[in-house]
């Protein structure tokens, strides 16, 4: 071992002798020798001599190099140097760096990472060494692990944009974990106790000095278990309603607790902590009187000399304006005497501290109070001057404040005459004289900036395009003399000029020349700001400026030089990937990387980029989306260069998959164009993959549901003219749901709402009548294919909606071929109520007629052309609507006036004769005869103007294209003549079927080719029949 | 007695006590000799100083003349030295090279100064311009020649072999290297085995400067060979193996190199921040032979956050700090460090050689 053989063994091992001496002359037990052993160990082992760890340590935790100290504990852990005692505080001392780097990780997710890790060295750490002097400590950090844990979903339950049931679940998982925490600082406090009664009760400084350190770290650690058990109720208040019973209770509690600390430990720190929040807790409770009395106890007590204290004199000040400037006190000269007198006192390391930051603030809002109030007379100008100066300094930390601040110095306006920060435009630059004049005059403009900007994106959605125009000019203005000002505090800085503050100069300047449309500036700032500055604040936040402003001059990749920008932009990216592994920065250079890989065709690597996208990160899901519609637009190309169909299919799936994964994840994110395209796309696969319900799921998905944004006439929706295309689509699915639906009228009422929407909403008239009916028309051909492929008795629901689209489609229809189409459809749905045994059939067939009807007449008046043709053929469609409708005679006078024009319209000639069978067929027996030899006489020429199928046939045999006619023609021949024989009686009858015989055979024996044409069974069964009424062998045509 | 009588009591004790101190201060209105400290105790010893050599200073005290190893004085007051002189001892002690030359111009010599006084003023000027000098702040050959003209009008003074010292790594920075090797091996001729290797100690260091590793061994062996007793000879002999490790890991060796230095730092203790220093810097060195940036920077960090006070070891540990960070993706760091470097150390060959 190390110290073997080294002059100072000696003396670390007599001071090991005294240590066990003194726990066997106190006689308290083994377990006491241990600890007190390991106080010798804790000293010693790590201490002077060897690598001195515990202090190197504790430097680095000084100077916040927590990844480092990482680092050097796994070395520590294989070097030879390093003593076994050494080697097992080394899991207490990683707890110890893995809390500190979750403290200050901003990433919830990476934090709760840290602190899992933490909770493991932890936890084996007291596994390992039950008895070790750190255990306690040990205990300790996994209480605080755990109310660390809590605070954080505390937090996350502020979180507005999260769903209720979420944030009050977040809120009961922090509760229980507080609840943890208090059972695990209880036993902290017990296990600390029995070690303090183990030790001796008389323990001499000189003689026994690691044994009186340790006495006095286990004093502090048990008041410390004292004061977190106090607050522990505190915090969890947080995480109840503000008006609950249980929060106030909970308050209650807290500040009994800390009512014992304090009457315990009045001079201690403990105990003045333990006021001060008695004091919040009364404020916590609206308790203005009571916090106030607790504020001022410690400002009136504490020394304003002493370091330790001082934090906590400034604290209750803070908490005592609070209360002074409360409208139950509005106490303004209190709170102004009070915080100038303190400010005064202000040391350098105490200006960034937050509740002095804090204090400055509430300071110029006193003062704002005190001319508000009217209680300044002529100083008015001179307190909002202060109110000003104030606001500015607060304003140039980061931290809590820093907003309110800017807000304030916002609200405040320009700065009156006089004021050495900020003048007109055109002095500001010429007054400032030193980096700070130019600084603070900058941030007070950045302020102004952040208003105006408020200002220009409000006129844009609801002003006037001067308005607009006027608004954005004067932005305009602003930063360019905004970037001179920054321009100029860099050329005032100096050695002595913070390099923070000269960091956010530089940020400032790439942020505004990125708004000016400067890229190639922004770029060179930023990028120098986030290589070189990569651990600040503003060498992250610059991260952002650089890509965005690379990827204005890649533009899309359009642009001459965009290929030299796409190498700069992935070194970058690529830079930005390796120096901040799964940091949000990480995971926004790598979907940039993946963008730039879809834009050159490398599906394969963009892929591989977005694997590596942390999983929790928000770029995942919009990068998902990205690749996802990437590979759905290759799929498409690749189908139309006619690939092979199964490998576009997988590559379409592929496709999905990524979308759908991006969709995903996309759940939790602001609303995005490239989210809402997704979901589009999403929803379109799956309706056509046959999952209408999950598109609509998707579609009318409360925070993503592009439905649901339709519906809100979401910005995104409405300025990326997806209304028309959204609305299709949850309609299409709608109606694709209809065939497995329990509740079809609930599908179509949404579906016509859909309807409804996306004509009321559109303002702009882009959606013409033409458009409208069209979407009536998919919409209907949709509900069309459904209706074949649905078995009859089954699709009442889908008769109804496919009903209602016609009548819709009709109503709104201007286009000729629709209304064609709507007319037929009418007959279609008729023919499939027929089907169905359902009553509907006469009301189509009657829409049918109307709509034939409106065509005819839009032809008449020249509204629609047509052909002759073309006209002569809707005259018989809806003839044979009039038919179907049982209104022989309008059918039979529609025809004969078109038969008058044209006799030789033969099919016209036929449906006439179809139509004079039809009415034999409802009981007018003397139709069968007009039937075969015609009727309605022409007054001019004698002639008779429909044949009848004896003259079609005559007239058609000898043309062997029309041969289906002419066996049509002779079959309903032979079929109205058998009708007609039987509904005579006796010899008539006889006469009549023999008639009807001869017909047959004739055509039979005559034309042969019959045997092979479709008729010939026909012409059987008619035979057989006809056989069989006049009491023959049924031989048929045998 | 009552409480108020035992008040008055009390009282008179403090006066008598605070009249007892005041006539003790003027009682060491003689000459003071501190010396080293012995594990955590300095001590003094007050008398009149009647004769000084390169190696003993004879004082006498009121038990008799005592004669005073010069190798166990740490630092000499003078009776009726001027203030000026006290504060630039206590400046060159400090490091504080510039404020020593500022505190010794303020002074103003009377004539009724004795000589030793004189020679002291003459001394701490010479050897403050030196460091100075030594630091990158002035001409280094002009003043080696004023720190020699010093030795040359006051060849017996206690201070020689500091200056002897001082004189050889002035001879190292000029790159005078015949110099350099006589003075340092002049430190060698001092009586106590100690400084003989101190002597093979420096003069290995100086030919590791320029890069004759194999030489440079050769001397480091030579003080590794001697027969080391005294804790001093001992922590001599350890600074040479902190040296021959070094060259090693620059001759590819860097493991056995690493195993050594780790080796000399368990067996240390980190009061001796010299040797801490010069350990961690050459254990940095030779990670990052081996490319370990990590581990090179933990070594380095070492000196810049533990042993900051060792102000050259610092100026190069900042150095290669600030070469090493943006290794590790942390090019913010590499800047701080080099802001530190030029802040603190501006005129020190590293951070000339830092720009």
């Amino acid at each position: 071992m190390a110290l073997h053989g080294h002059p100072c063994c000696d003396v670390r091992r007599a001071s090991a002798l005294t240590v066990v001496y003194h726990a066997r002359r106190y006689r308290h037990g083994v377990r006491v020798v241990i600890g007190l052993l390991s106080v010798w160990l804790l000293v010693n082992g790590i201490g002077r001599a060897a690598e001195p760890a515990a202090e190197f340590l504790s430097e680095l935790a000084t100077r916040g190099y927590d990844d480092v100290a990482l680092a050097y504990l796994g070395r520590l852990e294989k070097s030879p140097s390093v003593s076994i005692e050494a080697k097992a505080l080394i899991g207490f001392q990683r707890g110890e760096v893995l809390v500190r780097l979750a403290v200050g990780q901003r990433v919830v997710s990476r934090k709760l990472d840290f602190l899992n890790q933490a909770q493991q060295s932890f936890t084996k750490f007291i596994a390992d060494s039950p008895d070790h002097l750190r255990t306690p400590s040990a205990v300790a950090q996994l209480g605080s692990i755990q109310l660390e844990r809590a605070r954080t979903l505390v937090q996350q339950a502020k979180d507005e944009s999260l769903e209720d049931g979420e944030r009050a679940d977040r809120r009961k998982q922090a509760r229980g974990l507080f609840d943890h925490a208090t059972k695990t600082f209880l036993q902290n406090q017990a296990d600390l106790r029995a070690r303090l009664e183990a030790l001796p009760d008389k323990i001499s400084q000189s003689k026994d000095s690691e044994l009186y350190e340790e006495r006095r770290r286990l004093r502090k650690e048990y008041v410390q278990a004292q004061v977190v058990l106090a607050m522990i109720p505190f915090e969890q208040s947080a995480s109840y309603a503000p008006d609950s019973p249980k929060r106030r209770k909970l308050l209650g509690r807290a500040e009994q607790a800390f009512k014992e600390v304090s009457e315990k430990r009045r001079r201690q720190l403990a105990g003045v902590q333990a006021v001060y929040y008695r004091g919040r807790c009364r404020q916590e409770l609206g308790d203005v009187r009571g916090a106030l009395s607790f504020f001022e106890d410690l400002l009136l007590t504490l020394e304003d000399k002493e370091p330790l204290v001082r934090p906590w004199k400034t604290r209750a000040l803070r908490g005592a304006m609070e209360c002074w400037l409360d409208d139950e006190f509005k106490q303004y000269e209190a709170a102004r005497q009070r915080a100038e007198a303190w400010i005064s006192t202000q040391r350098p390391l105490e200006r960034s501290d937050e509740d002095w930051l804090v204090v400055k603030l509430l300071l110029a809002r006193t003062y704002l109070a005190i001319v508000g109030g009217g209680q300044a007379g002529g100083a008015a100008p001179e307190l909002k001057r202060s109110a000003r100066r104030l606001a500015i300094e607060v304003a140039r930390y980061r931290g809590s404040s820093q907003a309110a601040a800017e807000r304030l110095l916002a609200d405040l306006g320009h700065a009156p005459a006089g004021d050495k920060a900020a003048h007109s435009e055109n002095t500001q630059v010429a007054v400032a004289k030193t980096f700070g004049d130019a600084y603070d005059a900058a941030r007070e403009r950045l302020s102004q900036r952040q208003l105006l900007a408020q200002e220009v994106e409000r006129l844009k959605l609801k002003g006037t395009a001067t308005e607009f125009e006027q608004s954005q000019q004067k932005l305009t203005r602003l930063d360019k003399s905004t970037i001179e000002l920054l321009r100029h505090a860099m050329a005032l800085a100096d050695n002595e000029t913070p390099v923070d503050q000269i960091n956010q100069v530089r940020y400032f300047l790439c942020t505004l020349c990125y708004y000016s449309q400067d890229y190639y500036s922004a770029v060179v700032l930023a990028d120098f700001l986030s290589s070189r500055y990569p651990s600040s604040e503003e060498g992250r936040r610059a991260i952002s400026v650089a890509l965005a402003s690379l990827a204005q001059l890649y533009d899309g990749g359009n642009r001459a030089w965009s290929p030299a920008i796409a190498v700069h932009m992935r070194r970058t990216a690529e830079r930005i990937v390796n120096q901040w592994a799964g940091q949000p920065e990480a995971d926004e250079a790598l979907a940039t990387l993946a963008t730039l890989a879809i834009r050159s065709g490398e599906m394969g690597r963009a892929e591989e980029t977005l694997q590596q996208i942390s999983k929790d990160s928000p770029k995942l899901a919009v990068t998902s989306i990205t690749v996802g519609q990437a590979l759905w637009n290759q799929a498409a190309s690749d189908a139309a260069a006619g690939k092979a169909a199964d490998e576009v299919a997988r590559l379409q799936a592929r496709a999905v998959d990524f979308l759908e994964d991006g969709v995903k994840h996309a759940a939790d994110l602001p609303v995005s164009l490239s989210v809402v395209r997704g979901a589009l796309l999403v929803a379109q696969f799956w309706l056509n993959s046959g999952r209408p319900l999950e598109a609509i799921k998707l579609l009318s998905d409360d925070r993503i549901g592009p439905r649901t944004l339709a519906d809100q006439r979401h910005p995104i929706v409405e300025q990326n003219g997806l209304r028309e295309q959204v609305y299709m689509l949850t309609m299409l699915s709608y109606i694709s749901a209809l065939a497995d639906s329990n509740d079809p009228d609930e599908k179509i009422d949404q579906t016509l709402r859909c309807m409804d929407q996306m004509v009321a909403g559109d303002d702009q008239t882009t959606q013409g009548p033409a458009q409208i009916s069209n979407a009536y028309v998919i919409l209907a051909r949709r509900l069309q294919e459904q209706l074949k492929s649905v078995p009859a008795g089954q699709r009442q629901g889908l008769v109804n909606a496919f009903d209602k689209f016609l009548s819709r489609a009709a109503e709104s229809a201007t286009e000729l071929s629709v209304l064609v189409w709507v007319a037929e459809s009418y007959v279609d749905l008729a023919a499939l109520s027929v089907e169905d045994g359902s009553n509907m059939s006469q009301d189509a067939l009657r829409s049918a007629g109307s709509t034939y009807e409106n065509i005819l007449a839009g032809v008449e008046g020249g509204r629609f052309s047509m052909t002759t043709q073309e006209r002569l053929s809707t005259l018989t469609r809806l003839a044979v609507v009039y038919r179907d409708l049982g209104d022989f005679e309008a059918a039979l006078t529609g025809l004969a006036s078109a038969l008058r024009e044209n006799p030789g319209q033969v099919y016209m000639q036929l449906e006439a004769a179809r139509t004079l069978k039809a009415w034999g067929d409802a009981g007018r027996s003397e139709a069968y005869v007009e039937a075969i030899t015609g009727t309605r006489q022409d007054a001019q020429t004698g002639k008779k103007i429909i044949w009848g199928f004896g003259r079609i046939a005559k007239l058609v045999a000898a043309r062997p294209n029309l041969e289906n006619l002419f066996f049509e023609s002779r079959y309903q021949l032979s079929e109205c003549r058998f009708q007609y024989a039987m509904s005579k009686s006796g010899e008539k009858r006889s006469e009549l079927l023999q008639q009807a015989e001869r017909d047959v055979l004739t055509t039979v024996r005559f034309f042969p080719q019959q045997g092979d044409s479709a008729y010939a069974q026909q012409f059987n069964e008619v035979l057989q029949e006809i056989q069989q009424a006049l009491g023959k062998p049924l031989t048929g045509l045998k | 007695m009552s409480r108020n009588a035992l008040k008055k009591n009390w009282l008179v004790m403090g006066l008598v006590g605070s009249v007892f101190v005041s006539m003790a201060a003027e009682g060491i209105a003689q000459d003071t000799i501190t010396l080293k400290r012995r594990g955590r105790r300095g001590s003094k010893i007050l008398g009149e100083i009647t004769e000084v050599s390169r190696t003993s200073i004879k004082l006498k005290t009121g038990d008799g003349t005592k004669s005073i190893s010069v190798n166990e004085v740490q630092r000499i007051s003078l009776n009726g030295e001027p203030s000026g002189l006290r504060q630039a001892r206590t400046a060159v002690l400090a490091g504080q090279y510039e404020q020593a030359i500022t505190a010794l111009d303020g002074l103003r010599v009377r004539g009724n100064l004795g000589g030793l006084i004189r020679q002291e003023i003459g001394y701490y000027r010479a050897i403050a311009e030196a460091l100075l000098a030594l630091q990158g702040n002035g001409d280094l050959v002009e003043a080696k020649t004023r720190l020699n003209d010093h030795m040359r009008n006051d060849p017996q003074t206690f201070h020689f072999f500091e200056a002897v010292e001082v004189l050889g790594d002035l001879s190292k920075a000029v790159g005078d290297y015949d110099d350099t090797a006589k003075y340092y091996t002049l430190i060698g001729k001092a009586p106590w085995p100690d400084y003989e290797l101190r002597g093979q100690v420096l003069l290995g260091n100086a030919l590791r400067s320029q890069a004759q590793w194999k030489s440079a061994i050769l001397e480091f062996d030579k003080a590794l060979s001697a027969n080391a007793a005294d804790p001093a000879s001992i922590r001599q002999q350890s600074l040479a193996r902190i040296g021959k490790a070094a060259c090693q890991a620059e001759l590819g060796e860097a493991s056995q190199a690493i195993s050594d230095l780790q080796d000399v730092i368990a067996k240390h203790d980190t009061q001796d921040g010299e040797l801490f220093a010069q350990a961690y810097l050459a254990l940095g060195a030779a990670h990052a032979k081996l490319d370990q940036p990590m581990d090179a920077v933990l070594a380095y960090l070492h000196v810049d956050l533990l042993f900051y006070k060792q102000r050259s070891a610092h100026a190069e540990a900042l150095f290669h700090l600030a070469e090493l960070w943006p290794v590790l993706e942390q090019p913010s760091r590499g800047i701080e460090s080099r802001r530190m470097l030029q802040a603190r150390y501006g005129g020190s060959v590293w951070a000339k050689k830092s720009k």
